[in-house]
């Protein structure tokens, strides 16, 4: 067969909703393109597991202390199955789960930008478990029919996990809301650190790089940036205005006629400096990230078997 | 300390949910062991108590047709082996009692 022959029954086959998997034949640029967002998030997995991390110990009470425990438990568990799959299309490109971890420590590989920030107070881990893994959800929902067959399966599992961290997120958030004036005071104070950077989440409205046009053609992804924020917004503003919380944005608000959420452009500045690994705590996570890299190189050798030239 | 690198083992997890369902295939994870495997995979796949149970299989030692081409499949006529193929015995059944005496 020809290349443009096999290019033909490849998109035929992907216009028919039938899935890749990773033994099929692909053109090059979809192996990259897949990898290079499944990498993205695997990445994001790990590094999101770091600012919950930090509230352990703290965590008020030994049911929410497991809770979280359970919750980051899940976190590296989902960077596992990812960079798993990763590994397979990435195997015919010659790299290795090294290095994609060297790629991320040394800042080559992108994460999502919310896990840059820090997380001061207990109601930011409200916060984040509601609101970012809600926005997590949406990203991932729409990905669970991605043409990459390997990566739905793994995503469903991942989905039904985050579901549950929304509602351990929610029943905290739920519960400072329900509170003194000093716990709701914290709980705005930590919804208005947080609003700018989940706006950010999904990523400029106007993207239109040839490069994503071909990311949809191939159906590695399926909605743009726009719709799965306008998708957040549906289904997370109303219930942060039920409950008296105020994002800090004036301008925010459901236009009646066409449903569009209206709002106020956050800073993209910020964004591109915190994506090209800026961000408030990007520099000390990935720190920690090579720390724990280097110090359990043992165990990795223990479990996987990797024998690396030490 | 220097080893020679060496290439991980990848095995394929499957699990069980219950006991008379079948093992379905959950995904796959590299492992020095299949006693490290079944560690790591009770850890990947059941931390909620998912499955009951847990095959490891390395991926190497499973045998595999060719993944042949949904629609080419299904385009041949195969009404004989399916029940709807059948469904014409109800006709065959009223059109006989109409004509019972
Ligand atoms: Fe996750
Ligand atoms: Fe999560």
């Amino acid at each position: 067969m020809t290349d443009q022959a096999r290019l033909e029954a490849f998109e035929a086959k992907i216009a028919g909703g039938e899935k890749i998997e990773s033994d099929d034949w692909m053109p090059e640029l979809y192996r990259k393109q897949a990898l290079r967002l499944i990498l993205t998030h695997a990445n994001s997995e790990l590094m999101g597991a770091l600012p919950e991390r930090e509230w352990i110990p703290r965590a008020p009470g030994m049911h929410r202390k497991l809770a979280v425990l359970a919750k980051v438990q899940d976190e590296i568990g989902h960077a596992q199955l990812i960079y798993r799959v990763a590994e397979d299309l990435a195997r015919p490109l010659g790299l290795t789960r090294d290095d994609f971890m060297q790629d991320l420590i040394s800042g080559k590989a992108k994460f999502h930008n919310v896990f840059s920030y820090p997380a001061p107070t207990w109601a930011d881990v409200g916060v984040i478990a509601w609101l970012v893994d809600g926005a997590a959800l949406v990203t991932q929902g729409a990905l669970l029919r991605t043409s990459y067959g390997p990566y739905g399966r793994i995503l469903r599992r991942i989905c039904a996990e985050e579901a549950i961290h929304l509602k351990h997120g929610e029943d905290i958030v739920l519960t400072l809301a329900a509170g003194t004036a000093d716990q709701r005071q914290m709980l705005q104070d930590a919804l208005s650190r947080w609003w700018e950077p989940l706006l950010h989440f999904f990523g400029p409205p106007d993207e239109v790089s040839p490069n994503t046009e071909q990311m949809v053609r191939w159906g590695i992804r399926l909605k743009s940036n726009e719709e799965m924020r306008q998708e957040f917004l549906q289904n997370y503003a109303p219930k942060i205005l039920e409950i008296g919380l105020l994002p800090p944005d004036p301008g925010l608000r459901k236009d009646p006629v066409s449903g569009v959420w209206q709002y106020t452009q956050p800073n993209w500045d910020v964004f591109w400096k915190v994506v090209r690994g800026d961000g408030p705590k990007t520099k000390e996570r990935l720190e920690l990230r090579r720390m724990a890299y280097e110090d359990q190189l043992w165990v990795r050798q223990a479990v996987r078997g990797t024998h690396h030239v030490a | 300390m220097s080893h020679e690198p060496v290439e991980e083992t990848v095995y394929e997890v499957f699990g069980q949910t219950d006991r008379g369902e079948p093992y379905v295939q959950l995904g796959s994870l590299p492992a020095a062991d299949p006693e490290m495997g079944l560690m790591l995979a009770r850890e990947l796949f059941s931390r909620r108590g998912e499955v009951i149970s847990l095959w490891l299989v390395e991926r190497q030692e499973i045998h595999a047709t060719e993944r042949l081409d949904g629609d080419l499949i299904r385009g041949t006529d195969r009404t004989y082996r399916m029940g709807e193929g059948y469904r014409v015995t109800v006709e065959k059944r009223q059109r006989l009692r109409r004509v019972k005496p």
